[in-house]
């Protein structure tokens, strides 16, 4: 009994001993580590929004970890899935981020998760940086939101233009994905096709999950369009050009950003072939861009999906680490920092944030052509 | 229009009418909802996709070759899972969460297979043959769809009028007990249900993959339809499934043509609460 009750002591006194131990070490490594969340759709319907995410951010802090980190200490990503852009898993994510992570750094995807988090980054007085949510509403969400990701109304106003100037095109039909991205996009459009001296014939909805789209489809048709915008959020955008195709309707196909992505091209085939769309200034022919690109192929043995999506991410993982730098790991310093960004050259354009702290980079009209995504040619 | 719009859904609804009889088939002898049947589907889909574009088989023998495998899935999934389960007298909520996390296992194995990136079945770039109608235009993968829903309702339904094996089936549908005592191999047969209701159910996630695509994700809606179809048409007769299907499909587009898009979901949902208020058994009760 004697030597059992010693035995135990010892045993306890090591485990508080360990334990002491342990602590201080997890202590040396959160001074060590920078902390910047991100918060993408890892899985589901929109994952590979969230693969290019993931790739976009893990090759900039790669990078940056490699010389060194920032000022000596390295970056630490922590991932946080919200499930196809799903709001409630967003705020669960970016709550437990905040608080039990202590990040005070986050990337934030998707229009309308960000739409629901922004008030949460607000109060908590932390940045939240959006690689990837275009909707123009984000520039009023809080002046602790950034993102390198265009506005949407700068994409309506361009591409508007565009179709008006360049194509000539009077009588538009538009069939449009029903969440906070489509329906922002589409009332952008409205307005910028009427100044534009354009006319919307018929405008039909669609929810996130259809595959098949037919009947609004046959209602386009119906009213004769000399155009199709087609505002989609993933690949369901090729389907509804290879279903358009099929059931008749052979007029120039118009997408946005979402539009201009290997998966649409894959799931469209032929049916895109010719297709224009508005994006981001993405530019393949720029080294620094090329360069980005070829290292997420060598590193993920395949093509980004969403090319623009790498290219943000990364601008935002650098921009960031540059804002660190110069400010220290402290928000209101941070959000000075990248207020004042001006031409700064990064993968994704030359980025200029604006008072919104919205990203404001030139817009690009580029095709689809023989399955790739090429520049624009007439 | 009108025509396109009766074409449209029957092109919808013969989609939704194979997933309905094969769930209607698997239901009425399993008696429980098998949440994983639409990830059964989604399997048929994905096993073709393998047999063509990675081992290179011709179309033909890898979708027969498909539709086998799919059907012997089904039946090896119920009998690790469903069947123990069953041996120890498990109420239906049990078995319906057990399907759920057949589904959660079999999506997320798709999706680490062959990720979750759209992918295509059969020719990808070309459009394919369109044939028009009297102003209504559909593609070749259409008119298969349509002719196959047809031809496996009408193959079904000679089968169990009759052959010994349908009378043995319409005799376990009353009552498995009985049957039991009557020295009917219920255990057996059952398996045989589930692999033929499996199969079919394979045969609609090829036939979407070679229309619209595959995803891992698919199977939840595809499953959807099909379960609101069986109800609307009357769970218990493979008419009723057909008929359901076809009923929803022209419903939700004749319903898009004057309303909305944004509207499909709430009309086939809505239609289900009205059936399930008025008419639960079905538009055919039996």
């Amino acid at each position: 009994m004697d030597k059992k009750i010693r035995v135990g002591i010892f045993a306890v006194a090591i485990m508080v001993i360990l334990s002491g131990c342990a602590q201080t070490n997890i202590d040396q490594s959160k001074k060590e580590n920078l902390k910047i969340g991100v918060v993408a759709p890892l899985t589901g319907e929109m994952a590979t929004w969230g693969e290019s995410v993931r790739g976009g951010a893990e090759i900039a802090v790669d990078e940056i970890n490699s010389t060194g980190g920032v000022n000596g200490q390295k970056i630490d990503l922590i991932f946080e899935d919200n499930f196809a852009c799903d709001k409630t898993a967003s705020v669960n994510a970016i709550n437990k981020l905040i608080k039990m992570n202590n990040s005070k750094i986050n990337l934030m995807t998707c229009s309308g998760a960000v739409l629901a988090t922004a008030p949460i980054t607000e109060q908590a007085k932390t940045i939240m940086m959006v690689p990837g949510g275009s909707t123009a509403a984000i520039a009023e969400a809080g002046d602790y939101v950034f993102r390198t990701t265009i506005s949407d109304d700068i994409q309506a106003k361009n591409l508007s233009k565009f179709i008006a100037d360049s194509m000539k095109i009077k009588r538009i039909a538009i069939i449009y994905v029903n969440n906070d991205y489509g329906v922002g996009f589409f009332n952008n459009l409205s307005t910028e096709i009427s100044t534009n001296g354009g006319q919307i014939v018929k405008s039909e909805k669609y929810s996130p999950e259809d595959t098949e789209f037919r009947t609004q489809l046959t209602n386009i048709k119906n009213t004769s369009p000399d155009a199709l915008i087609i505002i989609c959020y993933g690949k369901e955008g090729g389907t509804i050009a290879k279903q358009a195709r099929e059931l008749g309707i052979r007029v120039q196909l118009i997408g946005t950003d979402n539009f201009g992505t290997n998966e649409v091209a894959t799931a469209g085939g032929q049916a895109v072939d010719g297709a224009i769309f508005s994006t981001e200034g993405i530019d393949m022919e720029q080294p620094r861009t090329k360069h980005l690109i070829d290292a997420y192929t060598q590193k993920y043995n395949h093509v980004p999906p969403v090319d623009y999506v790498v290219a943000d991410t990364y601008d935002a993982i650098r921009l960031l680490a540059d804002a660190i730098s110069a400010r220290g790991y402290n928000p209101d310093g941070i959000k000075d920092y990248l207020y004042g960004v001006k031409d700064y050259a990064g993968a994704s354009g030359v980025i200029t944030m604006n008072s919104n702290g919205d990203a404001f980079k030139p817009t690009q009209i580029r095709q689809i052509r023989n399955g790739k995504l090429v520049n624009y040619q007439n | 229009m009108f025509a396109q719009i009766l074409t449209n859904s029957l092109i919808a609804g013969s989609v939704y009418a194979i997933m309905a009889i094969s769930f209607s088939l698997v239901y009425s002898s399993t008696k429980f909802f098998n949440m994983a049947h639409g990830m059964i589907a989604v399997v048929g889909g994905y096993l073709v996709l393998t047999l063509t574009k990675l081992l290179g088989l011709g179309a033909i023998p890898s979708i027969i070759l498909g539709i086998i495998s799919t059907g012997l899935c089904g039946v090896i999934i119920h009998f690790i899972v469903f069947e123990p389960l069953k041996k120890r007298q498990s109420s239906s909520t049990t078995l319906l969460v057990a399907s759920l996390g057949v589904m959660i296992i079999i999506q997320a194995i798709i999706s680490i297979l062959f990720t979750s990136q759209f992918k295509t079945l059969g020719a990808n770039y070309n459009l394919g043959n369109i044939y028009t109608i009297a102003s209504a235009t559909f593609t070749e993968i259409n008119l298969v769809t349509i002719i196959s829903a047809l031809s496996i309702f009408a193959f079904l339904i000679i089968i169990f009028k009759y052959t010994r094996f349908g009378k043995i089936v319409r005799a376990l549908n009353d009552s498995e007990e009985v049957a039991t005592i009557v020295g009917i191999d219920t255990k057996k047969t059952i398996r045989y249900l589930i692999f033929i209701g499996s199969a079919i159910a394979g045969v609609a996630g090829i036939l979407t993959g070679y229309d619209t695509g595959l995803e891992p994700t698919m199977g939840m809606r595809l499953l959807l339809k099909g379960i609101v179809a069986t109800i609307i048409g009357g769970t218990n007769s493979l008419g009723g499934a057909l008929i359901g299907a076809y009923f929803l499909a022209s419903v939700e587009n004749f319903g898009i043509w004057k309303l909305s898009g944004e509207w499909k979901d709430a009309i086939a949902l809505g239609l289900l609460i009205i059936f399930l208020v008025f008419r639960p058994r079905g538009i055919i009760r039996k």
